[in-house]
C-alpha cells in the first residue's frame, strides 16, 4: 500500500474529568469548585462570556495553569502534576499560534519531531494530516501564503497528527468571519466524529456550541450553571442566566398564581394569566411569587384578542426574510418579541392590539 | 513619554499615515539631502579620492599598506577586536535580553533602566571608569594585593584584553535592545503550542524562541560589528600604543605625519571592508526571510 495513501483512521478518545477544580487570581475565584465530565468521543462546548472561567478551565487541562484545589484525569489517570509536554494533548489556539519560521510541513511535523519521529513515517503521517484538513500539496508552502482558513486547517493537523487521545480548541475560529466560521465548524464536526477525538471546545458564540457540541456546559462567574445537551440547554435552561445567555428570550415578568392543582402565571400590570404545564421546581413556588417567565420568541403566536389571556399593542414590524419580528408592548410596558412566519404577518399593521399565545409546556418560570 | 500615546506625539513621532505627493516629499527632503551632499558626501569622497589622486593618480598608497606589516597588523587586530568584542557582547546580552522579555510591571521598568541609563553618559566618561577599575593601582588590584592574591600588581590596563572589556561593556545596550525586540515580538501562544505539541523548555527555546529571536540577533551584531571596526576613544585611551586600532592609525597618519593619501587609502579599505561584511552578512542570513512573507 502507498504510504501516502494511508489516512489517520482512528484517535482513540479517552474520557476526560476535571473535579473540584477551583484556581483563585488574588481574591477573584476564576473557576469555582468546577467538576466535568466529557465522555470519550464527546464533543463538549465550554460556553459563557469573557471572565466566565471557561478560558482558564481549559488551560489547566492543557497544564498552563495550576490549579489551587481539584483534579484532572484523562482516561482515568490523573495528570494533575504532569508538565504540559506530557499530557499528550492536543491544543488549537484562537490566533492559530503556527510556528512562521517553518513551512506547513515542519510545522505539523514539529509534534512527530518531539517524539523523536523521522524520516518516512514522519512524512507519511504529515501527508496524511495534511489530506485529512483538505490541503495535499501545501507542505511546502510557508505560514504567511496561507489564508486564516488554511492556517486553521494546518493548526488543527498539527494538533491531531500524533493522534492525542483530547483536543482542546480556545476558541479557534474566532479570528475568522462568518462565512468561513460557519464552514470551518462543520468541518471540525466532521474531523471530531470520523476520528473519534475527545474535543473540549470554548467558546463565547452560543450559535456555535449549539451547533457543534454534544454536550454544553455553560459558565458564568466560575461556575458550570447548565451543562446538558443543546436541545436540553435552549428548551430547558437550568435558570435566568443560561435562559438569558443562550439563545433569543423573552423573559417576561409577573407572578404565580395557584390554580387548584396546577399553576398559572399572571403578567405584571394586567390580570391576564396563562397556563404552565410541564415545569421543573414547582416545589419552592408559593401563590403570589414575584417571577419571570420565560418564551422564545418563535414560539409566540400573534392572534385575536381573547378574554383573560395575554395581548399588547403592535409597535414595529422587523421583516427579515422568511420570518417577520414582531415587537409587542405589554401592559406592564415592557416589549415582548414574537418571530412569525412572513404569511401570518400579513394581517397585522403596526398600532393594532392582538393577543398573545404560546404552548403551555414550552415555556420556563425562573422565581425572580 | 506620555505624549507618544496622544495625537500630537504621534504627529511629532513620524506615525502619521497621511501620505504626501511626490513634489511635496521632494520639496520636504531637500534641506537633508542638500545638507548630506554638501557637509557628508562631498568631504568624504574628496577625502577618499586623495588615495588614489594623490600627489598624481596611483595606487602607492594601497600597495604601501599591503608592503608594510605594521599596517597589515593593525588591520588585522581591529577585525579580530571587532569578531571578539561582537561575539563577548553577544554572550552577554542574549541572557539579560532573554530575562526583559519575560519580566512585566516595575520589574521590566527596572531592568530596561539599567539596560538603557548608560547611553546617556559620554562615551568618554564610561572609558575612563574603566582605567579606575584596571589601572595600575586601580580598583582590581588593590583590592587583589589586599586580599595577598598578588604581590605585584598585574598590568590589565594598555592591554588588548582591556580593550575587549571596555568595548564589550559600552556596547551592550545596543546588543541587548534589538535582540529585546524581536523576542518581545514572539507572540506568548508559539511558545505554549511548542509545549502543547510535546516540547520541553530546551525545546521551545531550541525550535521556536532562538529562530524567531535570529534577526533581532542580527541587527544587534551587525551594529556592533560595525561600531567596533570603527572605534577610536576607548582603544585610543585604555589600549595604549600596542593595541592600536584602524582609526586611530588613520588619525595618526592624518593629523600626526599629515600624510592625507595614506590615511584616505586606510579609510577605504576600513569603508570596504565594512561594506562586504554587511552584504555577506545580509546574504547568509537572508534577514527578510526568516520571518517568512507574513
Amino acid at each position: 500500500m502507498n504510504p501516502k495513501a494511508r489516512e489517520l483512521v482512528s484517535i482513540h478518545g479517552k474520557p476526560v474529568a476535571v473535579r473540584g477544580l477551583t484556581k483563585a487570581y488574588g481574591a477573584v475565584k476564576a473557576v469555582d469548585d468546577v467538576t466535568l465530565e466529557v465522555n470519550a468521543g464527546e464533543f463538549v462546548a465550554l460556553l459563557g462570556p469573557s471572565g466566565s472561567g471557561k478560558t482558564t478551565i481549559l488551560m489547566t487541562i492543557a497544564g498552563f495553569e495550576t490549579p489551587d484545589i481539584g483534579t484532572i484525569e484523562v482516561g482515568g489517570r490523573d495528570i494533575t502534576a504532569l508538565p504540559a509536554g506530557k499530557r499528550e494533548i492536543g491544543m488549537v489556539f484562537q490566533r492559530y499560534a503556527l510556528f512562521p519560521h517553518m513551512t506547513v510541513a515542519e510545522n505539523i511535523a514539529f509534534p512527530l519531531k518531539m517524539r523523536k519521529i523521522g524520516g518516512r513515517d514522519a512524512a507519511a503521517q504529515v501527508e496524511a494530516a495534511l489530506a485529512m484538513v483538505r490541503l495535499e500539496g501545501y507542505g511546502g508552502r510557508r505560514i504567511g501564503q496561507l489564508s486564516g482558513g488554511q492556517q486553521q486547517r494546518v493548526a488543527l493537523a498539527r494538533a491531531m497528527v500524533y493522534q492525542p487521545p483530547l483536543l482542546l480548541m480556545d476558541e479557534p475560529l474566532g479570528a475568522l468571519d462568518k462565512n468561513l466560521r460557519e464552514e470551518m465548524q462543520l468541518e471540525i464536526k466532521r474531523l471530531q466524529k470520523k476520528l473519534g477525538a475527545t474535543v473540549v471546545y470554548v467558546t463565547h458564540d452560543q450559535g456555535e456550541a449549539l451547533t457543534m457540541a454534544n454536550r454544553i456546559a455553560v459558565m458564568s462567574d466560575g461556575r458550570i450553571q447548565q451543562f446538558a445537551t443543546p436541545m436540553e440547554i435552549y428548551d430547558r435552561p437550568a435558570n435566568l442566566f443560561v435562559a438569558g445567555f443562550v439563545g433569543e428570550t423573552n423573559l417576561i415578568d409577573g407572578e404565580l398564581a395557584r390554580d387548584g392543582a396546577a399553576w398559572r402565571f399572571r403578567l405584571a400590570g394586567s390580570a391576564d394569566t396563562v397556563a404552565l404545564e410541564g415545569q421543573d421546581a414547582v416545589d419552592g413556588w408559593r401563590d403570589g411569587m414575584r417571577a419571570k417567565l420565560m418564551v422564545r420568541p418563535e414560539l409566540v403566536r400573534v392572534g385575536p384578542i381573547r378574554d383573560g389571556a395575554p395581548s399588547g399593542l403592535v409597535e414595529e414590524l422587523i421583516y427579515s426574510g422568511g420570518t417577520v419580528v414582531c415587537m409587542v408592548r405589554l401592559p406592564s410596558g415592557a416589549m415582548a418579541t414574537a418571530r412569525i412566519a412572513a404569511a401570518d404577518a400579513a394581517g397585522v399593521t403596526v398600532g393594532d392590539t392582538v393577543g398573545l399565545e404560546w404552548p403551555a409546556d414550552r415555556v420556563r418560570v425562573f422565581a425572580a | 513619554m506620555s505624549g507618544a500615546a496622544s495625537p500630537i506625539g504621534r504627529y511629532w513621532f513620524g506615525v502619521s499615515t497621511q501620505r504626501y505627493s511626490r513634489a511635496m516629499t521632494l520639496v520636504l527632503l531637500t534641506p537633508l539631502l542638500v545638507l548630506l551632499v554638501v557637509a557628508f558626501f562631498w568631504p568624504i569622497l574628496r577625502f577618499l579620492s586623495l588615495s588614489v589622486l594623490e600627489p598624481e593618480p596611483t595606487l602607492d598608497n594601497f600597495r604601501q599598506l599591503w608592503a608594510r606589516e605594521f599596517y597589515t597588523t593593525i588591520a588585522i587586530r581591529t577585525f579580530r577586536t571587532a569578531l571578539i568584542v561582537t561575539a563577548g557582547t553577544l554572550l552577554l546580552a542574549y541572557p539579560v535580553a532573554y530575562l526583559m522579555s519575560t519580566l512585566r510591571g516595575a520589574w521590566a521598568g527596572f531592568v530596561a533602566a539599567i539596560v538603557v541609563l548608560p547611553l546617556w553618559i559620554s562615551i568618554l566618561v564610561r572609558t575612563y571608569v574603566w582605567t579606575v577599575f584596571l589601572g595600575r593601582n586601580g580598583i582590581i588590584n588593590s583590592s587583589a594585593i589586599n586580599l595577598g592574591l598578588i604581590d605585584q600588581p598585574m598590568t590589565l590596563l594598555n592591554t588588548e584584553f582591556a580593550v575587549w572589556l571596555a568595548m564589550i561593556q559600552i556596547q551592550l545596550p545596543m546588543m541587548i535592545l534589538p535582540i529585546y525586540s524581536s523576542l518581545r515580538a514572539i507572540p506568548p501562544d508559539l511558545g505554549m503550542a511548542a509545549q502543547s505539541l510535546g516540547g520541553s523548555a530546551r525545546d521551545v527555546f531550541r525550535h521556536v524562541t532562538l529562530p524567531l529571536s535570529l534577526p533581532g540577533v542580527a541587527a544587534g551584531c551587525v551594529l556592533v560589528f560595525i561600531i567596533s571596526l570603527g572605534y577610536f576613544i576607548t582603544p585610543m585611551l585604555i589600549g595604549g600604543p600596542r593595541s592600536m586600532m584602524i582609526a586611530t592609525l588613520i588619525t595618526q597618519q592624518a593629523t600626526k605625519f599629515l600624510d592625507w593619501p595614506l590615511a584616505s587609502a586606510l579609510a577605504c579599505v576600513l569603508m570596504g571592508v565594512t561594506l562586504a561584511m554587511v552584504i555577506v552578512f545580509n546574504r547568509v542570513l537572508r534577514l527578510d526571510r526568516v520571518m517568512g512573507a507574513g
